[in-house]
């Protein structure tokens, strides 16, 4: 699967679109990996627009990477999930593992008002 | 093929190519030197050659005068009076031939001459009288020897000659060369210490003489000598002289060179020799054309035109007193016959060749194709390996016999032809057996593997054994007040889901259903310890409400999670007094109620938190629900909401409420579901876990 990622201010937008399953699970956890471990990031929003489904070891990847974050301050949100993936948040509780946002404007607003204008400046 | 065993065959291969190649140099080096030549299937060879396909005569420059039987039957048994061996041949010379060679000798004085008959009778009889006046008969032969152009034989000798024999002489025309000396070239020629001749009276009167030799190494004649060295003298063969005679000349010149012979010259004739001075005669069958009988020469019935111009030998074939030699054709040959063959030859120059290439050239030819067998066959299929040394042999045979056929010369195909074999029969099993070693090696390394998975598959079946005996009976928990079943159909050997459930004391049940994110033995060793670490915090803390239940086991289990896996649970306590569920949800799907009094399906979907571990020092909180008499709650694990079916459809929770509408127990519940879940998924591969826990209350 591809993953795009933009840097807004302290926050990195990661997009991965499709569905991220056993097969795209390792390419979705090497994605994230960069940005982890680096202090410059305060905060890792995911664009789930596109994505249309996410199974227990792509959520995996997500608490593995709420857990490293956390360990450092840092925040992590999705935003902007499909009705399906909404759905499993919801059954799986994990928007008690990540914070969940309608829209990723609206998650930018929230995390970093500097980042959201800087997503607005294009 | 494991590498190892791969590295055995390739070594395996290569010693086969090394120890081939050493045989093929060594052998093709034996050949170059004329080894196969002290090997009787070279001369097998050349006689099959030769007895396939004879010499075809197509001249006749020589006519056999035979005293035969008949000729006995006429004139008296042999020896005759040597005056009638005279008439003989005045009767042969009258017809003006090339040379006459007369194969008989005669050493002693004839016994039959009246010179010699007079000295055993009395002188004063009557008869003494009359025989004095009658000639000596070897003398009647000496005068008809001097009126024509005569040869007479001599024959080798193992003792020194005891009288003087007359020779022409030979010259030794040296060409110089790598070793410039005729005399070492004379020292190739077959020696004899002496011979036995005619009578000085008959050899002085004879205008020629000829050695007959009758000396071949195995008892088969396929070579002359046409010159040899007696007691220091070089005397030529019977049919060279009488070449010499016919051709007027007064001396024979023998051709040397490089230390070799290489032929005789008789005039302006030369005859080629191999390098000891032998020729090799190229046969033809015994021919009776070739032959006149001595008896109807001396009645005068023979046309002269068999004598005229041509050769003419005197031989005898009569029974028991003829020589007969073999030779490549097969049966045995009047030995006059074969002084006649070698003229036939020198006449028609079609001695055969064996030329001092034919050595190299057959080394060589065998050194290609060795190196080839060599080189395919330990890598060529049996079949093709053996096609490969037929054709070969066969292909060789018939370059040799047709070089045989088209310039009468001799060629061994059959020596290397043979080595061939031996050396394929040889490589293929040296291959054959190297196989063998390959198979078995193979055959440990497939052994080893099938142990190896037979121990790993051991473990899984132990692991699934534990597992499966770490799950609780529902016999354990049998309560009137209380149905449940549960049921579990892992995907791989060892599964990630659990249930647990366990009487907390008299009124109360404690139950719960997980699922571990990920499948195999790390899922099912994580669910295990799920499993024990959340009994343990239940047991220890039996008062406390199922959210600090999990609060605490999410602590427990989250303290050593080095594989970052999660576990989704529910979690819930049973009031078997009134039917209150005090329950807790971590992450899990949620859980099914089925109204008795409805049939109706309700979700659960209250109460909770993140899956177990997600999130480090989460604070789950419990919530209730109140189950009516007969009611079930059925708690299943996404194995049965994401089992897919053979076109990829996911079995989904409105499938799993169909199921489950209006089921009146939990057995039928956990029956239903299972076949219906099982039927939509025919033909798919099961990806994930199914598990399944139903439970109902049945009344206070």
């Amino acid at each position: 699967m591809q993953i795009a990622s933009r840097r807004y201010d302290t926050i990195v937008v990661a997009t991965p679109v499709g569905r991220i399953d056993q097969a795209a699970a390792a390419p979705f956890e090497r994605a994230l990996s960069p940005h982890l471990a680096d202090d410059n990031v305060e905060a890792l929003v995911l664009d789930f627009g596109g994505v249309e489904y996410i199974s227990s070891i792509g959520l995996r990847v997500l608490m593995v990477a709420s857990k490293a974050l956390r360990k450092r301050k840092a925040r992590i949100a999705v935003a902007a999930m499909r009705p399906v993936v909404a759905e499993i948040f919801k059954i799986s509780r994990f928007d008690a593992v990540v914070e969940v946002f309608p829209s990723l404007r609206g998650a930018l607003g929230v995390l970093s008002p500097v980042a959201r204008d800087a997503y607005d400046a294009g | 093929m494991t590498s190892p065993v791969a590295e055995g065959v390739a070594l395996r291969t290569v010693r086969i190519h090394v120890a081939g190649a050493i045989v093929v140099a060594i052998v093709a080096v034996a050949f170059a030197l004329g080894g196969a030549s002290r090997l009787s299937l070279q001369s097998a060879w050349f006689d099959a050659c030769q007895r396939i396909a004879p010499r075809v005569v197509d001249s006749s420059p020589v006519t056999i005068v035979e005293i035969d039987d008949r000729s006995l039957a006429t004139f008296g048994r042999w020896p005759w009076p040597r005056n009638l061996l005279a008439h003989l041949i005045h009767t042969i010379g009258g017809a003006e031939p090339a040379a006459i060679g007369v194969d008989v000798v005669m050493p002693e004085p004839d016994p039959l001459s009246p010179d010699n008959l007079l000295a055993r009778i009395d002188p004063d009889s009557a008869l003494s009288g009359n025989l004095a006046d009658l000639p000596s008969t070897d003398r009647e032969l000496a005068n008809a020897l001097a009126t024509s152009p005569t040869v007479l034989i001599m024959v080798e000798s193992l003792a020194a000659t005891t009288h003087p024999f007359r020779v022409a002489p030979v010259v030794v025309h040296d060409a110089g060369g790598r070793a410039p000396s005729g005399a070492a070239a004379i020292t190739r020629l077959p020696h004899f210490p002496g011979v036995i001749a005619s009578l000085p009276l008959l050899n002085a009167a004879a205008k020629g003489w000829g050695f007959a030799s009758v000396n071949d190494v195995r008892g088969t004649l396929r070579r002359i000598p046409l010159v040899a060295d007696v007691g220091g003298t070089l005397v030529p063969a019977l049919a060279v002289e009488m070449w010499r005679v016919a051709m007027r000349a007064s001396t024979l010149r023998l051709m040397t060179g490089d230390g070799d012979v290489r032929g005789v010259r008789v005039g302006n004739r030369f005859f080629a020799t191999e390098a000891d001075g032998a020729a090799r005669i190229w046969f033809s069958p015994h021919l009776p054309q070739r032959f006149v009988s001595a008896k109807d020469v001396l009645e005068g019935t023979v046309d002269a035109s068999r004598f005229a111009h041509r050769f003419v030998l005197i031989g005898v074939t009569a029974t028991g007193q003829g020589d007969y030699l073999y030779t490549p054709v097969g049966v045995p040959m009047p030995g006059t016959e074969i002084h006649a063959q070698l003229l036939e030859n020198l006449y028609d120059g079609t001695l055969l060749v064996r030329p001092a290439w034919g050595a190299p050239i057959e080394a060589l030819v065998f050194l290609v194709f060795g190196a080839l067998m060599v080189w395919t066959t330990p890598r060529w299929q049996v079949r093709s390996a053996s096609a490969l040394a037929l054709a070969v042999v066969v292909a060789m045979l018939a370059a040799g016999f047709a070089v045989y056929r088209g310039g009468h010369v001799l060629l061994d195909a059959a020596t290397p032809a043979l080595a061939l074999f031996a050396l394929f029969g040889t490589l293929l099993a040296m291959t054959l057996a190297a196989a063998t070693r390959n198979r078995k090696a193979l055959q440990v390394v497939v052994q080893r593997q099938r142990e190896e998975n037979a121990r790993v598959e051991g473990e899984l079946a132990a692991a699934r054994r534990i597992q499966t005996d770490m799950l609780p009976e529902a016999s354990t928990v049998a309560d009137r007040r209380l149905g449940l079943v549960a049921a579990m159909e892992p995907a791989q050997e060892v599964g990630g889901d659990l249930y647990d459930f366990y009487r907390l004391d008299d009124h109360r049940l404690f139950f719960m259903l997980g699922d571990v994110s990920g499948k195999g033995l790390s899922a099912s060793i994580f669910m295990a310890v799920s499993k024990a670490l959340c009994k343990s915090v239940t047991l220890r803390s039996q008062d406390t409400d199922v959210g600090d239940l999990m609060t605490a086991t999410n602590l427990e289990i989250g303290r050593d999670n080095a594989s970052s896996l999660f576990v989704t649970a529910f979690a819930g306590v049973l009031d078997l007094t009134n039917g209150d569920v005090e329950y807790c949800n971590a992450g899990h799907e949620n859980p099914f109620i089925v109204r008795k009094a409805s049939g109706a399906v309700e979700r659960v979907d209250d109460g909770g938190g993140p899956p177990l571990c997600a999130v480090d020092g989460f604070a789950y909180r419990s919530a209730q629900l109140r189950l009516a008499p007969g009611d079930l709650l059925c708690l299943v694990t996404d194995g049965v909401t994401e089992a897919e079916s053979a076109a990829g459809t996911l079995y989904g929770v409105d499938r799993v409420a169909a199921a489950l509408s209006g089921a009146p127990s939990v057995e039928d519940a956990v029956a239903r579901l299972g076949s219906d879940v099982a039927a939509f998924a025919e033909g798919a591969v099961q990806s994930d876990d199914i598990t399944m826990l139903a439970l109902s209350w049945k009344g206070p």
